[in-house]
């Protein structure tokens, strides 16, 4: 993982970094049956920037998930959270989109700490 | 091999024959044309996003277990009534108690009960969740049916029929 603006894949979501706003987004889906590496990757790539509180806000806005990415992405915003605890999670998701408007509030119970969702105009 | 393939005039969208483990690209094919095919029908959102989750794991859930010698099917298919969804794949025996165990907690269980389950394995990051979640989404449809059939092949179909 070369750099932190990543391309989206068929299996992954794009991963866009905005340095000025401290901002992470993964966008997209996340389909792969094993994605355990990928989401480690990307752990191991953010953490330095952790450490310099070079992240503050973490958007997530996928349009579905698997399974096995549930998993990951609970591990992701935990991590985040425990290493930057000021950390701000915003839930993005399309209008209309109720189940993953659902999913984002399981996440925000799981997560134990309030999660800012916000809706998308469709394509937003 | 029978198949419980029972569809008067079916419009096949998507199918994925597998008897191997690896099929990546035919994986990425199949949602492509299931996707083509839920954009081109205006379809509404929330109903694209739980086809797309159940046609997935349910793909994913027949690479997952496809064994050699046996087959493993997952076909999409359009008919008069609306859309069907079915996934064949065969059961590891060493697994058939424990999918059987699966099965007795889900058909006992509440929607609510099943959710908070799945939090608790991942939370606690112990367990799969795939079948959770297909039984719990599939309850969205208008029928659903996930069984062991014959002791050898899990079998599910879900489908959507408007007048239903």
């Amino acid at each position: 993982m070369k750099t932190l603006n990543i391309k989206s894949t068929d299996y992954h979501p794009k991963v866009e970094y905005n340095k000025a706003a401290k901002q992470l987004m993964l966008q997209g889906k996340s389909l792969a049956e094993n994605p355990q590496s990928w989401y480690q990757e990307l752990i191991e790539e953010i953490n330095p920037m952790l450490n310099r509180n070079e992240i503050n806000t973490l958007m997530l806005h996928f349009e579905y998930f698997n399974t096995a990415s549930a998993k990951q992405i609970y591990q992701l915003i935990k991590h985040c959270k425990t290493m930057q605890q000021t950390l701000t999670v915003e839930w993005h998701y399309n209008k209309d989109d109720d189940d993953m408007l659902e999913t984002g509030e399981d996440y925000e119970e799981m997560c134990d700490f309030k999660f800012k969702f916000i809706e998308k105009g469709v394509g937003g | 091999m029978h198949l419980p393939l029972n569809i008067e005039n079916p419009e096949i969208i998507a199918s994925i024959r597998q008897s191997e483990l690896c099929w990546n690209d035919n994986f990425t094919d199949a949602i492509s044309m299931f996707e083509t095919f839920l954009d081109s029908n205006d379809f509404q959102l929330n109903y694209k996003r739980r086809v797309a989750f159940l046609f997935t794991e349910l793909l994913q859930n027949t690479q997952k277990h496809s064994l050699n010698s046996k087959l493993s099917w997952c076909w999409i298919v359009k008919t008069n009534k609306g859309i069907e969804i079915h996934s064949l794949n065969p059961i590891n025996q060493a697994n058939l108690q424990k999918i059987n165990s699966e099965f007795q907690l889900l058909s006992q269980s509440t929607a609510e009960q099943i959710k908070a389950k799945i939090k608790e394995r991942i939370v606690n990051n112990t367990g799969g969740i795939g079948l959770m979640e297909i039984y719990r989404k599939a309850s969205h449809f208008s029928h659903h049916l996930i069984q062991a059939k014959d002791t050898i092949y899990l079998y599910c179909k879900i489908t959507h029929y408007e007048n239903a």
